[in-house]
Order: structure tokens, then sequence, then C-alpha cells
């Protein structure tokens, strides 16, 4: 084999690597810090289930586990699955109790944080580390709420003991606040309004720079007001059948189906019935990922590691789902035509059974 | 003692009946304004879809629970299956099908629906033997697809947009939450065709539920699957409704005012515990009944409400103006 044969082998090898491996390890700096609940890969993704909140690990008993994996970067699609340990994971369980576990060793591969949700409400999830570059300190804060409920324990929500709930290790915060008619159902449905909090070490923070960004490259900035509250209006966007629904999809509906063989018979592949919106999710089961990203600067002096700094950089992430508006799936229109056909048949049908059964007697004269 | 007896045979069946419908309407209906919770295994149309329930439907969860995965299904969910089964269970022996007739909002509806109609002075219609016969297949053929649909579900035959298919074409889900301002369900959901077919057929059934009502008696329970499953468990429950033929005349009063058009009330005089698949044990054919002891209701062995000469006496006769 000549040199540049071997050189360009070489790098074939190293290209089939780096896709097999389903995203590199590594962070570009300055790429934001988030958590994912999606899996690095589909042999991982397949122990996952369908749940409220996500997929999650059911063991025999049914005991729910949460699994978060470290990603970094704005492109919510391409986000590096991160390999990094150099930060701490937080957790804050339902009932405000605080614990630092250590990365899972489920996936040896990735830095990931594995929960047990033993109980309903909403589990906060955190990644902080910090490094000093250039005289400045970054402290970088990845934050994800999990809502765990399940239908059999019924429905009242109570609003008090789901609000939002903030970390005292952690320094800049960013707080979902609930909608007034906050349900275990409810979704960020385009057209709605979110609200976010911001804090910065327990108190509200104003003007704070704050962006959302969405897996389909849509971004918008903005700033908290004087109570540290900015809101975001859901975009309606293009709500493509994700990589976990379509996972979902093949574990609950396998090809033996009647929509698939319908598809087969038609000649189209899986990957175009997926595209098609598939046979689980379909329109009302799609959602697309958006990341919150606050950043907040502050002049401190101080040394870590032996690097001093003359300013702190804090940046915060908090991802969620928002799905398409009811309102581009359902119609009342519709609904009302088909209640009135239905009035209608049986009231017409009615009325005139019983005039036929009432009508008078005719006499028939026959010319004969 | 006797007194009260006599009381309670005396009573005024139809305002009785009005003023428990009503006071059990308010509660599964509004409930949840109070912070009332009956839980999820009630045996009645207390829809799971009003948010506002003070207790939900046993057909929900149960429909839900069927579609899990049958790896799941038939090892510690099976648990919570039967549990809810039980809790179904205990809540419907009680007062046996009496859930219908005196607690169903859907059932009430229907009453007032008749109500109106009354006050209108437009007649009602019957069916005829032959259609009552077919009609009445209805509920199982219902309460059969009801189980079955999860199972296939949960087998991974049907796709999940099939869940709660009872749910999805019960007029109840569009009609029970209409009490509390919200039509949020009288929509076509065209988030996948499975879902579109069936919300369009709920819709459908609702326009017919509205009609139905209004010239028939108790239009729907014919076709609830719901009825269907208490008789299978209406034997176990200590609340009977009894006839003692040889008492009987077959004067046909019974049947007449039977809303429900059971023929065998009047006819059979050979059996004793006369409750029928159909029956809504609203019992107005035992305040119908001229006959001493010929209907009753025995509670644990003990009567309870029986037919007396008296109190059809006193029942009949138009108040005094």
């Amino acid at each position: 084999m000549s040199s540049t044969g071997f050189i360009a082998w070489v790098g074939l090898c190293l290209t089939l690597v780096s896709l097999g491996s389903e995203g590199s390890v590594g962070r570009e700096e300055n790429s934001p810090l988030w958590l994912s609940g999606t899996p690095p890969n589909m042999e991982m993704m397949k122990q996952f289930s369908r749940a409220h909140g996500g997929m999650v690990i059911r063991d025999e008993e049914r005991n729910y586990s949460k699994m978060l994996w470290l990603r970094a970067g704005d492109d919510l699609k391409k986000a590096n699955y991160l390999s990094d340990k150099m930060g701490q994971f937080y957790l804050l369980d339902v009932k405000s109790n605080a614990s630092q576990p250590a990365p899972s060793s489920a996936d040896s591969a990735h830095t990931a944080i594995k929960f047990k949700m033993p109980d309903e409400g909403y589990y906060n999830a955190y990644y902080m580390e910090q490094n000093v570059r250039d005289g400045v300190r970054y402290v970088d804060v990845a934050k994800r709420e999990v809502l765990k409920h399940n239908c059999q324990l019924g429905h009242d929500f109570d609003v008090e003991q789901h609000r939002p709930q903030s970390a005292k290790q952690i320094p800049l915060e960013v707080l979902r606040l609930r909608f007034d008619d906050e349900t275990y159902h409810t979704r960020f449905n385009s057209g709605k309004n979110v609200l976010f909090k911001v804090l910065y070490k327990g108190d509200p923070v104003a003007n704070a720079a704050v962006t959302i960004s969405t897996e389909e490259g849509w971004s918008r900035n903005s700033k908290t007001d004087s109570e540290g509250i900015v809101s975001f209006l859901v975009i309606q966007d293009r709500f493509k059948q994700n990589e976990a629904q379509e996972v979902e999809k093949k574990q609950y509906k396998p090809k033996q189906t009647e929509g698939a063989r319908k598809y087969k018979k038609e000649g189209k592949s899986e990957h175009k019935q997926a595209e098609s919106g598939g046979s689980h999710g379909r329109m009302r089961r799609r959602s697309e990922e958006f990341l919150v990203t606050v950043q907040y600067r502050e002049p401190s002096i101080g040394e870590i590691d032996g690097l001093s700094y003359e300013q702190s950089v804090y940046t915060t992430t908090f991802p969620g789902h928002f799905s398409p508006s009811q309102s581009a799936y359902k119609s009342y229109a519709y609904g009302l035509t088909f209640g009135s056909a239905g009035f209608l048949v049986l009231g017409i049908g009615s009325y005139m059974y019983r005039r036929r059964r009432i009508k008078p007697f005719k006499e028939v004269n026959l010319d004969d | 003692m006797t007194k009260i007896k006599n009381w309670v045979n005396h009573v005024d069946l139809r305002s009785f009946r009005f003023w428990f419908q009503l006071a059990a309407f308010v509660l599964l209906v509004y409930g949840g304004r109070l912070a009332i919770d009956l839980g999820n295994s009630l045996p009645t149309f207390s829809c799971g879809y009003n948010r506002e329930n003070g207790g939900v439907c046993y057909l929900l969860p149960l429909q839900h629970q069927l579609a899990q995965p049958w790896s799941r299904l038939f090892s510690g969910m099976g648990l919570a299956v039967l549990t809810g089964l039980g809790t179904f269970v205990l809540w419907f022996i009680v007062i046996n099908k009496g859930w219908c007739g005196y607690i169903c909002p859907l059932g009430t509806i229907q009453d007032w629906i008749t109500a109106l109609r009354k006050k209108m002075g437009i007649r009602y219609s019957t069916y005829s033997d032959d259609q009552f016969k077919k009609l009445k297949v209805i509920k199982y053929v219902l309460l059969l697809l009801l189980i079955f649909i999860p199972l296939g579900i949960g087998g991974q035959f049907l796709s999940h947009d099939l869940g709660t298919p009872f749910c999805k074409i019960c007029p109840g889900r569009m009609i029970v939450p209409m009490f509390n301002g919200d039509f949020s369900q009288w929509v076509i959901d065209f988030a996948s065709t499975e879902r579109m077919i069936l919300t369009a057929l709920g819709m459908f059934i609702t326009g017919l539920f509205l009609v139905g009502s209004f010239i028939k008696k108790r239009f729907f329970c014919f076709f609830c699957p719901m009825s269907a499953l208490h008789y299978i468990f209406a034997k176990l429950s200590p609340f009977k409704l009894i006839k003692d033929g040889g008492k009987c005349t077959r004067c046909g009063d019974c049947y007449r005012v039977c809303d429900m058009e059971i023929r065998p009330i009047a006819d059979d005089v050979v059996s004793v515990d006369i409750l029928k698949d159909d029956c809504i044990m609203c019992l107005k054919c035992v305040a119908a009944c001229p006959e001493e002891g010929c209907l009753k209701v025995n509670v644990l062995g003990k009567t309870v409400f029986e037919a007396t000469e008296s109190g059809f006496k006193k029942r009949m006769t138009p108040p005094e103006e």
C-alpha cells in the first residue's frame, strides 16, 4: 500500500469512527452546557420507555429512574455529548432534599446523571462547573426540571407543592413559573406565554440577558424585568418527529401493524413513515426542544487553582419541550358538523317515522 | 319502626329521586370544586374529562391500565388492575344498579331531557320486542371492545391512538364537562386517523344522544357498557330487587312505567331476583305496583321498600289544588 493510500485509509477509518460515536465528546469554548433527556445512541435508547416528563428507565417493580446527559452547544440537534467530569451534579427532589450525586456509571462514555424518582412531582437536576480563562471566571450551570406523574395517583395538581425550586449551591438560577391553570398534563403549546424567573444568589435579577433557542434554529433575545421575569411566546414550528419518538414508535408499534403494512405495500420506507408522522406520535405527540440561556456578569476578584480573575461570567441553561397548539390539529367546526349530523339524522328520521305512522287513511278510488 | 317503614313505602318516589339525582349530580360534576375526590373506580359515568369531577368513572382507568405493555400488565401492573376492579366492585355492590338510576350524571341528564319533552307535550318512542332484543346486545359488544382494544394496544397490535376507545365515543365526554363550561371536547382530533375516526364518531353519537334522549327515555342506557359490566357483578350485591310472582296479577303497571321497557318485570312470575341487565334500579316499578309485597327491595335479606296498595293509591292520587 502506498503512503497516500495508507493516509486515505486511516482518514476513512477515523471518519467512520467519529460517525459511529454519535457525536464527539469535546466542548467548544463558550458553548452553553445543558442537560438532555435524549440518550446519545440507539442502544442506550432501547432501555428507555415513555412516561410523563420524558423517557425513563423502569425496573421490574415499576420504579422510575431518569437519566440526563451533559451536552454542549446551542445547536440542539447537533450538540455534543460530553465526557467531562470537571463539574459537580446536584439534585433537588420533590421534597426539596438536596444531594450531590456522582456521575452515572450506566454510561461510562458520557457525562450523565441517573436518579430515582420515587415521588410524584418535579425533580431538579443541575450540573455546575467553573474555570478561569484570561482573567475571567466562567461559571456554567446546566439545569433541567423533570416531572414524574402517575395518572393512577390522581390529578390534583397542588401549585404550592409543585412550585419551582432553586438550589442554594447554584448562583444563577432559572425558574420556570407555573401557569395559572397548570396540571400534570400541561404542555408548552404554540401560542402560550411561558414565564421564566432569573435569580442571582436567591434574588431576582433585572435586565439579565436571556436567549431562547429551538431545535429547528429559531432564537430570540430578551431581558428580564424589574422582578427578574422574562416571558416568551411559544412559536409554531415544523415539529418534525424526533429520534426519541421514532424509537418509541418502534418499541410500541412494530412492523406487523396495519399502518406499517400499508406503508410497506405502498413501497414507502420506514423513514418516510416517520417523516409523514409515523403511527404513535403523529401531530399530537410531536415536540421540539428549546433552550433558555441566561448570562450574568459581575466584577469579582478571586483565585481558583492559582489562576486569578477580576470578573465572573455566570451562564445557566434551562431546556424543555414545546408542542404544536391543539388548534393545529383539532377542529370545533368539524366537531359541530358531525354533532349536527347525528342530531339531524335521528331528529329528521324520527320525525319522518312518526309522520308516516300518523298519516291519515287515504281512500283510493279506482277508475273502472 | 313500622312508622318509618310506612313512610318509606308511601314515599313520593319521583320527588325523592329527583332530589337524590340532583345531589349526586352536583357531587360528581362539581365535587372537585369542593375538594371532593371519590377516587377513580366509580361504577358510574362521572367523566374523567370533566376537570371538576368528584370522582372518575372506572371505564377510563380500566382502558388506560389494559393498554399497558403485556410485560407490565401480566406482572406487577396486573395487581393495580385487580385493585381497581376490586374497588369498583366494592363501590358497585353498595346499591347495585341503583348507580344508574340514582347517581349516573349522564342518566340524570337524560331524565332531565325526558322531563323537558314531557313539558312540551311530545310523546315518547318505544322499541318493538325485536328491536329491543337486538339493541341490548350492543352494550356487551362495546364492553368487549373496550377491553380488547386496549389489550391489543398493550400487545402492540394496535395503535396507541386507539387508547381509551370507549371514552372517545362516549357522549359523556362531551356532555358532562359542558356543565362546567368546558366545551374543549367538542372537537374532531386530526392528530391521527384513529383519533379522527373516534372523535368524529363521538361527536356523531353526541348528536344522536341529544335527540335520542328527547324521544326515548334513557336512550343511551341500552348501549351502555358500564351497565353490562354492572350486570356481571350484580349477583354479589346485597341490594336486590325481588318479585313475588304469586302476588303478581300481571296488570303491567310496572312495565308501563319502566324507562328501559323491561318486559319480564311484568311477565316473569317465576324469578325471585328480578333484576335484569338493562335495569337501572330506579324502583319506579315498585312504586307503581298496586299489589301488597309483590315487588320489593331487599338489603341483606331485609325489605327496605316494597309495593303496597296504600302507597300505590297515595302516589296515584293527584295532589289537591
